[in-house]
């Protein structure tokens, strides 16, 4: 996903961020995890999650699925990728999966972060071994967002 | 259950922007009187010659190899009886042995 971000009614950069899901079995695979923007930031945290999420439901976390990368300071232009390998979950207690994948940042001058998620289309299984995708468009409710917090 | 700060799940708090499509199913946890068997799925990774296998158990990844295909059925042959692994022919995971030539049409 790409977007503009701002402060105030003004345009502070633009965002490109970048998550790639592979299925498995019940491990789901995210690499690259990647944040780029036009403005040097601070504070870049990356997070992975795991959600108990069928098509069209908020879901819930999966517990001790979550993880954190600390990319630290980010110059303009630059990207970077969550290290070494991105970030990884395994389940097969849950019927539904959906990962999910937040991106924060701050930027000198101004108060407060700004954020965006994504959220995997759904993966289903029958049999605890194997899930599958579903359609692209069966994805969780809030499949995206983004947004800024003081 | 917000254990850890705000700024690192926002996807939890947040307001929708989507009307998502599809249904709404079931959301329970896995009930299956089956004793587990664990077991070892193979599959290719994206865009690259590279074979990736988890050996899966109960609550946890037991192990993980990445190589040739060749390389990985062994690995996964070594690790469990029960191995499933892609077939591009099937376009979906089958039975070890199930992938060989002339199994799918």
């Amino acid at each position: 996903m790409s977007g503009n971000w701002g402060y105030g009614g003004s345009v502070l950069g633009r965002v490109d961020l970048y998550a790639s899901f592979q299925l498995t079995g019940a491990q789901t695979w995210s690499k690259p995890v990647q944040y780029k923007n036009t403005r040097s930031t601070t504070e870049v945290v990356f997070t992975g999650d795991l959600i108990n999420s069928a098509p069209g439901a908020t879901g819930n976390p999966v517990p001790g699925k979550w993880s954190i990368y600390n990319a630290g300071s980010v110059p303009g232009g630059l990207t970077r990728s969550w290290s070494p390998n991105g970030y990884k979950s395994y389940d097969n207690t849950m019927w539904d999966h959906s990962q999910v994948h937040q991106w924060s940042w701050k930027t000198s001058g101004y108060s407060g972060y700004w954020y965006a998620y994504i959220k995997s289309i759904c993966t289903r299984t029958s049999d605890k071994v194997t899930y599958r995708f579903y359609s692209v468009n069966q994805l969780p409710a809030n499949a995206y967002g983004a947004g800024w917090r003081s | 259950m917000n254990e850890f700060p705000p700024r690192y799940r926002d996807y939890l708090s947040s307001p929708g922007d989507l009307d998502p499509q599809g249904s709404v199913h079931r959301e329970d946890h896995v009930h299956d009187d089956r004793p587990f068997e664990d077991s070892v799925v193979i599959g290719r990774l994206r865009g690259q010659d590279v074979w990736h296998a988890v050996w899966q158990g109960e609550r946890e990844a037991l192990g993980e190899f990445d190589g040739t295909r060749t390389e990985a059925i062994a690995w996964a042959r070594d690790k469990s009886p029960r191995c499933l692994i892609y077939s591009e022919a099937a376009g979906d995971v089958v039975p070890l042995g199930d992938d060989e030539p002339g199994k799918h049409g």
